[in-house]
């Protein structure tokens, strides 16, 4: 009965050996480039994305229209793009998928086309319809390589039978807004609901007030930061969304604890009543509005002030693209597909499927509580991208994220998240 | 090879097939062998899905490799530029903490259990499954589930106040100097049915005369046990440690789902530092560094480990 331990012992380290090279090899680096406009429309066309929501119909009638075949993949955007940037190295990426503004991600648009990765389409009908704010995360070498599918903005959702008894008025600056947060701590309820538990939630509120306080009023420093004239330990903007968004805990405005705290029963505080609001991006409102009573109608949303000064407001607004592989098997499909849901009608329709706001300037308008509170910031052009869509890989955002919650728990200070912003970014940069 | 797949016993004393004379030599070297060559399929798959990439990651682990661009040589680079990570460095360190503590106090809690369920009592069979059934349940799904029950103001603090501890609520994924212990004691909760079954299959292993020679002896039952039942726990005690050894030191499932690292750094292990270079990064080069690093340290300590326990098996 005596183990056989040296032939245990071998096995063991081959078992450990294979546990952790799994990593290994995806396929050869290298990406190619190809003259992928050529041929008809027709034969089956490969398409990756997060859901077919808002796109089923169109894909059905696409199909009817042209005998094309859409074969769809639909995953998690965070599994996606894992499977994307794996497809992509090894040359088997569908010939039209989803991928992130910017350069958020390794397999964002902006990564993608540094690579030779991605087809310009530059010279596509709807191109002249794509808001100018989208310009730093979808442009580069004088070309447009992402169509922007719908659009999600960084708004505070609030449970408006909640706002309504205690009397309180949507808030449009932020000493109104700090009045709301009292008046719903005086009643007992919890002003803000934060669950950062789930780290990336950590992201939401500074994104949001960044929007006006950088974007909006300091409109130069990521072109100054990009050409290292200046740094986050510079910016008064970045200092002072950092000292609103920890200001909110310290005061007592947010959930007790958010660090112990999930992102789900942090939204269901506001579902049954137990917090005001929750500031987060508009994808995830419909899982909110599914946790309300009254439903949608019972969850209102504002775009967050960060001054004194209502005009001054910027409402984060960022999109979700599609792309068309430069190596696409079938691009005149991709193409025309894109073409097709372009049009006025088809952009809504996804918009109003999904919860989102239409991401190009033809659409039609649509007449629901997230549109009539963007749309006005839309026209006016007082939008900006999502901070962490514009940074250079996703260390600044995960720098963000982890000083945010050592500051919360007391170990560093806004010093120290300005400065790893810093580090983050150049670290990114080389 | 093939020797291992021979059909065993004395086959110079069977008839031939084609006679009664019995075998010869050379005919007996052949009878029941399998061919080598019928390897190869296997070994092609092996080499395909299993040597291939690991040894291309080791490879990619000396390059600055990032998916889509060409990869370079760097050399050392990557293993220096890990030493000099402070979060690397912070997750090694939960690594091992994690490791450790898992070894000990699951091995130690799946004995007692075992102990305790192999006597005669009632009902044994019902607690034998309801302990081993949150290994059946994956591991994200019991991530969520404890991070459920941590929530602040939720089941644990609940109980805690109805049992009179309400003092002890906690910000128990919240709370750095917490949240790593609260992890660890959801994994032991998953686990320990795992190691409560190993011994359990290693006590009815042992015979029942051994314990009656000791009762004849007038041993008790700690003398029983520290004479009879330790020693010939020796195998399953290898068995259960080296599992739970090489499973703790990879954990990433609950950590992801239940603090994704945080707070700051506080739960990060190489497992989950590991993904986040490799796939949410693109930093595959890097990646792959910490891979060879974690394989490194999971091969050092399963073979230091199983060195340390097999001096203690003994032969029934």
């Amino acid at each position: 009965m005596r183990l056989r331990t040296r032939r245990r012992a071998t096995a063991a380290l081959t078992v450990a050996a294979i546990t952790a090279l799994g990593l290994a090899a995806c396929g050869d680096p290298g990406a190619g480039d190809a003259d992928a406009t050529e041929g008809e429309v027709g034969g089956t066309m490969n398409l990756a994305t997060t859901s077919d929501r808002g796109l089923a119909p169109l894909i059905e009638s696409f199909e009817a229209d042209t005998g094309a075949k859409i074969e769809g993949t639909f995953a998690e955007a965070g599994a996606l793009n894992e499977q994307l940037r794996i497809q992509i190295t090894s040359g088997t990426a569908p010939d039209l998928f989803r991928s992130s503004p910017g350069y958020s991600s390794p397999s964002s648009v902006l990564n993608l086309q540094a690579e030779g990765n991605l087809m310009d389409l530059s010279d596509q009908p709807w191109a002249e319809f794509v808001p100018e704010s989208f310009n730093s995360l979808q442009q580069a070498d004088g070309g447009t390589y992402a169509f922007p599918t719908y659009g999600q903005a960084m708004l505070a959702f609030y449970n408006t039978t909640l706002f309504a008894d205690l009397g309180i008025e949507v808030p449009t600056t932020w000493s109104e807004f700090i009045e709301a947060c009292e008046t719903l701590k005086d009643a007992g309820k919890v002003p803000i609901s934060l669950g950062l538990a789930d780290s990336y939630i950590a992201q939401f509120t500074p994104l949001a007030l960044a929007a006006t306080l950088v974007d909006g009023l300091e409109p130069d420093f990521y072109d100054r930061l990009e050409a290292g004239e200046t740094s986050f330990v510079e910016s008064e903007g970045w200092r002072e969304v950092l000292e609103k968004t920890f200001g909110l805990i310290e005061d007592g405005y947010t959930t007790p604890s958010p660090l112990g705290m999930p992102g789900d029963p942090a939204m269901q505080q506001v579902g049954n009543g137990e917090a005001g609001m929750v500031i987060m991006p508009s994808a995830a409102s419909p899982v909110l509005a599914g946790m309300m009573a009254g439903g949608e109608d019972e969850m209102g949303n504002f775009a967050v002030p960060a001054t004194d000064d209502a005009s001054e407001t910027y409402v984060a607004f960022s999109p979700d693209y599609l792309v068309v592989n430069a190596k696409a098997k079938n691009p005149a499909t991709a193409l025309a597909f894109l073409e097709y849901i372009a049009e006025p009608e088809n952009i809504s329709s996804i918009a109003a499927a999904t919860g989102s706001i239409p991401a190009l300037s033809n659409a039609e308008p649509i007449d629901n509580a997230l549109n009539n509170t963007v749309q006005p910031f839309l026209d006016e052009g007082r939008t900006a991208p999502f901070a962490n869509h514009a940074w250079p890989g996703g260390k600044v955002a995960e720098a963000l994220i982890t000083t945010s919650q050592q500051v919360v728990e007391g170990s560093k200070t806004i010093d120290d998240v300005l400065a790893a912003l810093d580090a983050a970014y150049q670290e990114s940069l080389s | 090879m093939s020797a291992g797949l021979a059909v065993r016993g004395d086959a110079s004393a069977r008839p031939s097939s084609l006679g009664g004379a019995p075998s010869t030599g050379s005919r007996r070297s052949s009878v029941g062998r399998v061919p080598n060559w019928f390897l190869i399929p296997a070994l092609v798959f092996y080499a395909v899905v299993v040597l291939y990439p690991s040894v291309a990651g080791a490879y990619y682990a000396f390059t600055d490799w990032r998916g889509g661009t060409e990869a370079n040589w760097t050399g050392l680079e990557n293993f220096i530029a890990l030493v000099g990570d402070s979060a690397a460095v912070a997750s090694l360190v939960n690594t091992l903490t994690i490791a450790v503590t898992l070894t000990l106090v699951q091995t130690g809690l799946g004995l007692l259990l075992a102990l305790a369920l192999n006597a005669a009592i009632r009902g044994r069979n019902l607690m034998r499954t309801l302990f081993f059934a949150p290994m059946m349940v994956p591991p994200v799904i019991i991530g969520l589930l404890w991070q459920y029950v941590y929530t602040p103001n939720g089941p644990l603090d609940s109980l805690l106040e109805i049992v009179g501890l309400g003092a002890l609520s906690q910000s128990w994924l919240g709370n750095s100097q917490i949240a790593l212990w609260s992890i660890i004691a959801s994994v032991i909760w998953h686990h320990v049915g795992m190691s409560m079954v190993i011994y359990l299959a290693g006590l009815q292993s042992i015979p029942q005369e051994l314990y009656e020679a000791a009762a004849i002896d007038r041993a008790g039952p700690l003398r029983r046990f520290w004479s009879v039942t330790r020693p010939l726990l020796g195998q399953s005690t290898t068995i259960a440690m080296a599992l739970t050894m090489t499973s703790s030191l990879k954990l990433f499932d609950q950590v992801f789902v239940m603090t994704g690292g945080g707070p700051g750094v506080a739960t990060e292990t190489l497992s989950l530092i590991m993904y986040k270079e490799a796939f949410v990064y693109g930093e595959y080069g890097y990646g792959s560094a910490i891979a060879l690093v974690l394989t490194m340290i999971v091969a050092a300590i399963v073979f230091l480990q199983m060195s340390i326990t097999r001096r203690g098996e003994v032969e029934a």
